[in-house]
């Protein structure tokens, strides 16, 4: 896998143009029509299907990066975990006798993948919910998408994670066809997903 | 917190750190998102162990050595952590082999100093003075 396609995603404000365009469509048509601007379902699944795509070209050029990052390692007593303490953690399982001294540098490397792989999953969800503060229920979604990840069932939180699959089932669902639509004093988008989430009351200092 | 709970897991400053190394510059990483990925990368170290060590009591060895855990990552499911963790392990050999080579040419001066000195030989001068006359009537 030697591609190198660079896709940023970008966020359009599609909400603003609702808005400006709201006031052309009133002297057109009577209000006990449906708008049909309002009702476009083709947006969730173009909005849902593009960063999943890049998401698995991000993840694959991860992987191809470590691998060559191994490569290059000429020093290795750079690393980014104490040797130490991973050795406890492992002898903290009492089946355990002996640890080569090879162990604890492997693991070292393999804790500090795993930290970013789970990391990287956990933004994506992040992103999706237009957040820039990464949250414990951003692991705890990675996790719950990831089979590799199911021992770690028991560690997350279960009020953390069922609610938020089940409030984006009920948004993709559930789309509100705006009959009858009575010009508001103040205009709230529709596709504004962050309110009715429940977590965001979870906030870090 | 318990000395012992915290002995026991990563330290929370370098699980932030690295997570931060994966992320845009821009992003922020709360507190409890902090503290439970590292349960989560204390709970890795100790699941995979786990599969390793079962792997060593079925071959009747007491040592988990790195072999060991690359095994059990791809037992486990974690096919591209085994491949990066197979390089990784061969070249710490490397390392480790090197290492040794160094050492001996360092050893190597000292065999230099064990000089062998014969021991000197043993006086074989003595006094002869006059024998006493012996005589046959005594």
């Amino acid at each position: 896998m030697d591609q190198n396609q660079h896709g940023q995603p970008t966020q359009e404000a599609v909400g603003k143009n609702q808005y400006q365009s709201n006031p052309m469509m009133a002297p057109t048509n009577p209000p006990s029509e449906t708008i049909g601007p309002y009702v476009t379902s083709s947006f969730p699944r173009e909005k849902q299907h593009a960063p999943q795509d890049i998401y698995q070209e991000q993840l694959n050029n991860f992987w191809a990066k470590q691998c060559q990052e191994i490569e290059e390692t000429t020093d290795l007593r750079t690393h980014s975990l104490p040797y130490a303490r991973i050795k406890k953690i492992m002898k903290a399982d009492r089946d355990v006798r002996m640890v080569s001294a090879e162990a604890p540098v492997l693991f070292a490397k393999a804790c500090e993948m795993f930290i970013m792989e789970l990391t990287m999953k956990a933004w994506a969800n992040a992103e999706d919910h237009r957040r820039r503060i990464l949250q414990k229920s951003d692991i705890a979604s990675a996790i719950s998408k990831t089979d590799v990840f199911d021992f770690l069932e028991d560690i997350v939180p279960r009020d953390v994670g069922i609610p938020r699959s089940s409030i984006a089932q009920n948004f993709d669902l559930s789309m509100p066809p705006h009959q009858n639509v009575t010009y508001p004093p103040y205009y709230v988008p529709a596709m504004v997903t962050g309110r009715p989430i429940p977590d965001q009351n979870h906030h870090g200092p | 917190m318990d000395q012992d709970v915290q002995d026991r897991a990563l330290p929370i400053a370098n699980v932030g750190r690295i997570m931060k190394q994966i992320l845009p510059p821009s992003a922020k990483i709360s507190k409890e998102g902090k503290q439970l990925m590292q349960e989560c990368v204390t709970e890795f170290i100790s699941f995979v162990t786990g599969e390793a060590s079962d792997k060593c009591h079925k071959e009747n060895r007491k040592t988990v050595n790195g072999d060991d855990i690359c095994w059990a990552l791809s037992s486990l499911g974690f096919d591209n952590y085994a491949e990066a963790i197979g390089r990784y392990l061969h070249i710490y050999r490397q390392g480790e082999r090197e290492k040794i080579n160094h050492t001996k040419k360092y050893e190597n001066p000292q065999n230099q100093t064990q000089i062998n000195r014969a021991p000197p030989p043993p006086l074989l001068l003595s006094r002869v003075e006059n024998p006493p006359p012996t005589n046959q009537s005594g």
